[in-house]
């Protein structure tokens, strides 16, 4: 209840009272503690990691790597009994991440025929993990889920992500106000305190550095933001605004797409910033959301990073966010739980090869848990997998577009770690922010795993820490890594002595850490990629036309949209299945007839 | 020899005085009415002494010895008596037991003193001497102790340091007899080294007595720290001084037994009287039982659900005499049921359904304590409440803290409540502020107050009967809690929200100000 007690408090004796009792806990037990665990430190070599139950995971790389190497040997083509046995799939979507699995949704609200001729569209989802969801896959502790890759939504564009937003409608996670911005679910947005940094031993609130930061670096600080303000509201000639969400929808004005062909690091030279905070706050935004700084990303992408937002919410600030304990897991379960007729594949696709005879796609896959190869028929396929996997099982007459060269699009790898603490002390645990980041660190901080929960207190808290793997090019870091070993321990000290940084004492805290390994996390917007992506995004590469048409392969994965987001997947992986389903039930109809 | 033996007796008369003189003290500190306390302390205490000294006739051989080993055992029972009692006082139900237990053994053995002392000296001096000199010295050493104690010993060392202290002279005069008269004895030797023992445990409560009281602590209440632990959740300290009982949580007030009455019937009868027949009632928080005692003045409740996080605060005022004295016991009616559990967390799973709900939370000081307060949370509260419902919230001060007070109002408002805001003035907190809530079948509430002066808010009628042998609210000045001075009028403010945590932040910058002055 109340605070009465306060009241009585004058100045004076407020100050008698902190001296007081200041000094006295000094004095008292607060000295002697104080002395033996400065004495302890003195002593001791170090934090002591070693009691820290340690757990990896990383992807089923064995059965992935299938696509290219230790390719199983495909059967004799049996044309009397394959032609009984393949089961046959309108539709064949290869990845189950976040487009894949709109696809599935997108795929599976359409019925169509009459009657007793009724039916669904019959879908086959492969997806050589375990689990679904992609880079949205989470894990879990008793007290909490956490994720182990992506985290949070922001609040939806107004007038694009058409699909994203009717989806959040039907989970109840979104309601339209007529005539006024739509609320959110509370219970997702992120709690409040948001965000916090820690740079030169102390903590402030946001992320953009402000303590103990020169008058000048402020100065131009301001200036990009000027910078930023400008350009999110600022459309080309051709209308559209200059950044936008899906990225396809941004302008196509020359003004703009140039920056795609320069990289953010000759951007700031070139307009003079080069303030070390400020270039330390950018590099932190883009490795956080595209694995790498300035000097990898286009300019362009670089702007849209700042510039293609402008949700609005009756209920929260425009830069509020969704997030749940698990992260975007949650979105996935939601997608899953829609999904109760498409027949999932927990298979890695091998090969796909279009049957000229047959006029359908054969597809090969070997199942992740007993390792038999599996045949199955398709009229069409969305490709919701990486782009760079796609060499590996399509036949190359798919695959002219540059993308698909090798080298040409770069995903760096990421350690998430999610770290298990016991006992978090309360003072602690009353100033932790859902996001917390350390300056100058090349770990990208920790969000509190169980932030979002209701209760007042923790026993255990989670903190994720990120930390993409940019020092080198991607390539070069996957050859280097052999020695898993010792890279697995060397990014286990890294992440520990970070949290033991960023909270003194943390380390005797801390009980378990699940670390997952992303080899090829997401798709890094390096120069050219926006212009070469908007060419093949969303794209239907369509085998005979018309009425004629045989089958379709077609591009969902965020991957061809050159950035990776939520809404990139889910708007592709939606717009593309709800564009086959009206194929397929045209020609279902022809049938019939 | 004989002289030292009887300065001895100044020692062991003024030792005497002093654990007599803790106990009385402790007994007025924990249990308050410092006249009865010292009264039965004296009383039990000189009773003791005689059954010491009629027990002293059964000594018969080696006195010496007998004199040595009771001045060890006073040593180690007088010496710890405070430390013990403090110690003991938050966990056992009758403390009275071990206040008494403690007086007696210390007045027996001390009885037993002086008689011994008188036998072991009878050859040395002549009688009518002898008889004079000891009480001479016995009297000496009383007054010193008497005027020691109030002026030095207690501003200075404390009680807890003070009995040790002693415990230490009681246990020097020990060892300095077994050196000066059974060194060469064979059971000198065990005796000898059972006294150093006994001296170095002495030395070491004395050492770290203010530890066991966190003297620290003790200075920044202004009255004495009687009672203090720390639970899994929150720091518990009880205070006595002359005029109340005092409970504190994280140092902040919770309630002074000398005004207490006035919150806690503000809190519940504006609300619960106002419904016809209620029947369940919930309170969130209030683990003191205080807000239970008063909703248990309604014959018509059959059942209350007590939700409060902290098992260790509901225990102490469930099995502590001393607590339950002012909740009247209400924790163990048959009629309340105790839950430890997270209140946000409880609400959201529980399938009852409630007539009337006392939400007395802490104030709103960090964010977890906001997520209290939010829309969330209130939105939650009002599927649990039946149609026609009330809910009554503690919402700080609307004084201090106009517009953190507002904000609670606001937010209760926007979860589907017509509200009825009220305050009450209760001399330890100051203004304080509450607000009934009132359900109504709207999910969203644009509810309006409208101010009928005469009978009713929207939605709120004032009651047309409290019930009897209340101390602060009859029918007449509960209408006048209603209104609001200029200086604490309305405001509009935002909604508390999770993702804002506006009322924290307001909270914590009007407090601060008010803190300052």
């Amino acid at each position: 209840m109340k605070n009465g007690q306060k009241w009585f408090l004058t100045r004076r004796k407020f100050i008698i009272y902190t001296a007081t009792t200041g000094s006295a806990l000094a004095i008292g037990s607060g000295a002697s503690r104080h002395l033996s665990s400065q004495i302890k430190r003195l002593l001791a070599p170090g934090p002591d990691f070693s009691k820290i139950k340690i757990r990896w995971t990383e992807p089923n790389s064995k059965l992935g790597h299938q696509t290219w190497q230790d390719k199983p040997v495909p059967p004799e083509p049996d044309q009397s009994n394959s032609a009984e046995h393949a089961k046959f799939f309108d539709v064949a979507i290869i990845g189950g991440g976040i487009s894949g699995l709109a696809a599935a949704r997108a795929l599976s609200r359409e019925t169509f025929g009459e009657d007793s001729h009724a039916r669904q569209v019959r879908v086959a989802l492969f997806e050589l993990e375990s689990e679904l969801g992609g880079n949205s896959r989470s894990g879990s502790h008793p007290s909490t889920r956490y994720p182990l890759g992506a985290h949070y939504l922001p609040i939806l564009n107004e007038k694009t992500c058409v699909h994203t937003r009717q989806f959040l409608k039907e989970e109840g996670l979104l309601v339209e106000n007529p005539g006024e911005p739509p609320s959110y679910d509370e219970t997702a947005l992120c709690s409040e305190p948001f965000e916090r940094l820690f740079l030169f031993g102390k903590w402030q609130d946001g992320l953009v550095p402000n303590f103990g930061i020169s008058l000048q670096e402020k100065q131009e600080i301001t200036r990009f933001f000027e910078l930023i303000k400008n350009l999110r509201v600022k459309k080309g000639t051709d209308g559209r605004f200059a950044f936008d969400l899906p990225a396809c929808e941004s302008s196509l004005d020359e003004e703009f797409t140039r920056l795609d062909k320069i990289t953010m690091a000759e951007y700031l030279s070139a307009e003079k910033f080069s303030s070390n905070a400020l270039i330390w706050y950018l590099n932190y935004c883009y490795r956080d959301d595209f694995g790498a700084g300035v000097e990898e990303i286009s300019a362009w992408a670089g702007f849209h990073y700042f510039c293609s937002r402008r949700g609005v919410a009756k209920n929260a600030e425009s830069h509020s966010v969704l997030t749940w304990p698990e992260g975007n897991a949650n979105l996935v379960y939601r997608i899953r739980q829609q999904l109760t007729r498409t027949t999932q594949m927990n298979a890695v696709v091998t090969q796909v090869r279009f049957d000229e005879f047959k006029k359908v796609f054969k597809i090969q896959s070997t199942s992740a848990q007993t390792q038999s190869i599996e045949h199955i028929e398709a009229k069409h396929i969305i490709w919701a997998a990486p782009a760079h996997v796609a060499r590996h099982v399509l036949e190359p007459r798919f695959l002219k577009h540059p993308i698909f060269q090798p080298g040409q699009i770069k995903h760096f790898p990421w350690v998430t770690a999610n770290i298990v603490i016991k006992d978090l002390d309360p003072a602690t645990a009353n100033s932790l922010t859902w996001d917390n980041v350390g300056y100058q660190s090349p770990v990208l901080g920790y969000i509190v795993a169980n932030h979002q929960l209701a209760q007042q207190t923790h026993s255990h808290h989670v903190f994720t820490f990120y930390r993409p793997i940019d020092e080198a090019d991607p390539a070069v870091t996957r050859t280097q890594m052999k020695d898993l070993a010792t890279f697995k321990r060397q990014l286990e000290l890294e992440v520990f002595s970070e949290a033991e940084r960023l909270h003194p004492g943390l380390s005797s805290k801390m009980v378990e850490a699940h670390f997952h390994f992303w080899p090829h996390a997401m798709i890094c917007p390096t120069i050219g990629i926006q212009n070469m992506a908007r060419a093949l995004g969303g794209r239907v590469h369509t085998i005979g036309h018309g009425e004629k048409m045989a089958g379709s392969i077609s591009w969902a994965h965020a991957d061809f949209s050159g950035i990776s987001l939520f809404e990139e997947g889910f708007e592709w992986g939606s717009q593309l299945g709800t564009q086959l389903s009206k194929v397929i039930k045209k020609s279902v109809g022809v049938s019939n007839v | 020899m004989a002289w030292l033996l009887l300065f001895s007796v100044f020692i062991i008369s003024t030792c005497g005085l002093v654990y007599e003189l803790i106990a009385g003290a402790l007994a007025s500190y924990l249990l308050g009415d410092s006249i009865t306390q010292f009264s039965t302390v004296i009383g039990v205490y000189l009773f003791s002494m005689g059954i010491g000294s009629f027990l002293s006739k059964y000594a018969k051989k080696n006195l010496v010895l007998l004199f040595i080993e009771v001045e060890i055992l006073i040593a180690i029972v007088g010496g710890s008596s405070s430390a013990i009692l403090f110690l003991v006082f938050e966990h056992v139900t009758s403390f009275r037991i071990i206040l008494y237990a403690l007086v007696s053994i210390t007045g027996t053995l001390v009885g037993l003193e002086i008689p011994i002392l008188m036998r072991i000296l009878k050859d040395k001096f002549q009688f009518q001497d002898l008889v004079s000199q000891v009480f001479t010295f016995d009297y000496v050493g009383a007054l010193i102790a008497s005027l020691l104690f109030p002026l030095i010993l207690v501003p200075h060392l404390g009680l807890i340091r003070t009995s040790f202290f002693f415990g230490i002279l009681n246990v020097l005069v020990a060892i300095w007899a077994i050196k000066m008269v059974a060194r060469e004895k064979k059971w000198g030797q065990g005796l000898f080294i059972f006294a150093l023992f006994t001296l170095a445990y002495l030395i070491i409560g004395f050492s770290f007595g203010d530890r066991i009281l966190e003297t620290a602590e003790a200075s920044s209440f202004q009255d004495k720290v009687i009672y203090s632990a720390s639970s899994q959740y929150q720091r518990i300290v009880a205070t006595q001084g002359k005029q109340d009982f005092r409970l504190f949580l994280n140092g902040n007030l919770q309630f002074s037994t000398k005004d207490e009455y006035r919150y806690h019937e503000a809190l519940v009868h504006p609300g619960l009287a106002s419904i016809a027949n209620p029947k369940s009632v919930l309170i969130l928080g209030g683990g003191d039982g205080l807000a239970a005692r008063e909703v248990l003045k309604y014959p018509s409740v059959e059942s209350i659900t007590l939700v409060d996080l902290d098992g260790h605060m509901t225990k102490l005022f469930k099995n502590n005499s001393l607590l339950t004295r002012f909740n009247l016991d209400s924790l163990n009616s048959p009629k309340v049921q105790v839950i430890n559990d997270d209140a946000f967390l409880w609400i959201k799973s529980t399938n009852q359904q409630f007539d009337f709900a006392v939400i007395d939370f802490p104030d709103p000081s960090n964010f977890s304590l906001g997520k209290l307060y939010s829309l969330s949370f209130y939105r939650a509260l009002a599927k649990k409440i039946r149609a026609g419902g009330k809910v009554v919230v503690q919402s700080t001060s609307p004084y201090f803290a106009r517009k953190s007070y507002w904000i609670v109002v606001n937010t209760l408002k926007e979860a589907g409540f017509k509200t009825a805001p009220y305050h009450v003035n209760v001399p330890s907190f100051g203004e304080w502020g509450f607000v009934i809530g009132v359900r109504t079948d709207a999910t969203t509430g644009n509810a309006q107050n409208i101010h009928d002066a005469q009978n009713s808010y929207e939605g709120y009628s004032f009651p047309k009967s409290l019930p009897t042998g209340l101390r602060f609210l009859d029918l007449a000045n509960l209408k006048t809690l209603f209104e609001f001075p200029i200086d604490m009028a309305e405001l509009n403010t935002p909604v508390n929200r999770l993702n804002n945590q506006i009322l924290v932040r307001t909270f914590d910058e009007e407090w601060s100000k008010v803190v300052s002055h």
